[in-house]
């Protein structure tokens, strides 16, 4: 899972930095990010990207590729130019995308928040299976 | 986006899971089509990135959407000396347009490309539904319009039971009025009254109707409370038999 925010900053959510070589298990579930950690939105609005990308096979060259990338990020340059066109790949190898019965999420501050995940579903044996979202950040 | 801790919650592990663990990907045969498929996706994010950050970071952007692209697609793509944007040339709108990583097709015009016919529910576009539901909030103005029963304080007490609607309504059905007059065409909002001189485009031949003998809120009103309830029930009786008397037909004779 790599994020791409507001301001082209790519940030490697899944694995965490080190756990690269940890391959997914099958019909196992995997919450990110994890422990007690969690992803918000900062103050750079603009189109931001979540890539899911999975493979058969270990990709080195996009292990490869993240390694390159800072882990720290400096402030941008001034005024910050946002992303303002989704960087889309084709959605391909689909059968049904669902919403999910809306479920309730509490926050620490006890707030109660309602989230409708989408739940994509294939029957592909062979082949592939590619998902791109994106969010505007207002 | 960002990360922090330990603040509020993440997704339920429900969502998460219903995504990662309904997701395969392989590296397939690569449809010819792709051969000459064009990175020309991402190339104002990565333009961004350097002016935002530096050249020489988006130029490691670009490398990593080229390498996702390439798993994505399963095509290989021509690594033609991207150039990464600077602020200067970005003015100019050369990047992008010259620089094409040595392909020659838009990427985003691959259309052939196995959509599976999933593409309309898949993209990104359904992020707008949001938009759409606006239309439902336009509804909420037509239910005030199409009940006068609802939250008009005072519906009866000025004597205009039966009117023309627009006529005469007290103050609380005047935001409902205007719109009103506004779908019908004259964009002025009615005052109380009929107007004498300017003909209305609404049509003014529908006569006064004498009021319901047997309204329940015209039997409640200046009504001890004590006797509401039981005024309440004569009047529903009343109105029961008065439309009873009205449907049943009227006797002739006698069998």
């Amino acid at each position: 899972m790599i994020g791409i925010d507001a301001t082209g900053w790519v940030t490697q959510i899944h694995p965490e930095a080190g756990q690269m070589s940890t391959p997914l298990v099958a019909n196992q579930p995997y919450l990110v990010p994890g422990g007690t950690e969690w992803w918000g939105l900062d103050s750079y609005k603009g189109v931001e990207h979540i890539y899911f990308v999975l493979s058969r096979t270990q990709r080195t060259d996009i292990e490869q590729a993240l390694r390159t990338l800072p882990v720290e990020r400096p402030a941008p340059a001034g005024s910050y130019q946002p992303v303002t066109q989704p960087a889309l790949l084709a959605t391909r190898g689909l059968v049904k995308v669902q919403a999910a019965a809306p479920t309730s999420v509490q926050t620490n501050g006890g707030a109660t928040q309602t989230v409708t995940p989408d739940t994509f579903s294939s029957q592909l044996q062979t082949g592939d299976l590619v998902v791109t979202r994106w969010f505007q950040h207002q | 986006m960002r990360n922090g801790r330990p603040a509020g919650r993440r997704l339920p592990a429900k969502a998460v899971v219903a995504l990662v663990a309904t997701l395969t990907a392989g590296c397939a045969a690569v449809p010819p089509s792709l051969s000459n498929a064009v990175v020309a996706f991402g190339r104002e994010l990565i333009g961004n990135a350097s002016v935002n950050y530096a050249p020489e970071y988006a130029q490691s952007v670009n490398q990593l959407l080229l390498t996702v692209a390439e798993l994505a697609t399963g095509a290989p793509f021509a690594q033609g000396a991207p150039t990464v944007q600077t602020a200067a040339n970005e003015q100019t709108g050369a990047y992008g347009q010259t620089q094409t990583y040595g392909q020659t097709q838009p990427y985003g015009q691959q259309d052939a490309y196995g959509q599976n016919g999933s593409y309309a529910q898949t993209d990104p576009y359904g992020q707008t539904d949001p938009y759409g539901q606006t239309g439902t909030y336009a509804q909420t103005d037509t239910y005030r319009q199409a009940s006068p029963y609802e939250g008009t304080p005072g519906y009866g007490a000025t004597g205009t039971y039966g009117q023309t609607p627009g006529y005469g309504h007290s103050d609380a059905d005047g935001p409902a009025r205007l719109l009103m007059d506004r779908r019908l065409g004259t964009g002025k909002p009615r005052v109380t009254g009929r107007p004498a001189a300017t003909p209305s485009p609404i049509p003014t031949a529908i006569p006064r109707q004498p009021p319901r003998p047997h309204s329940r809120r015209r039997c409640w009103r200046n009504l001890p409370a004590a006797t509401v309830r039981s005024i309440s029930d004569r009047c529903r009786m009343a109105k029961s038999s008065t439309m009873a008397a009205a449907i049943r037909p009227p006797v002739t004779g006698s069998s």
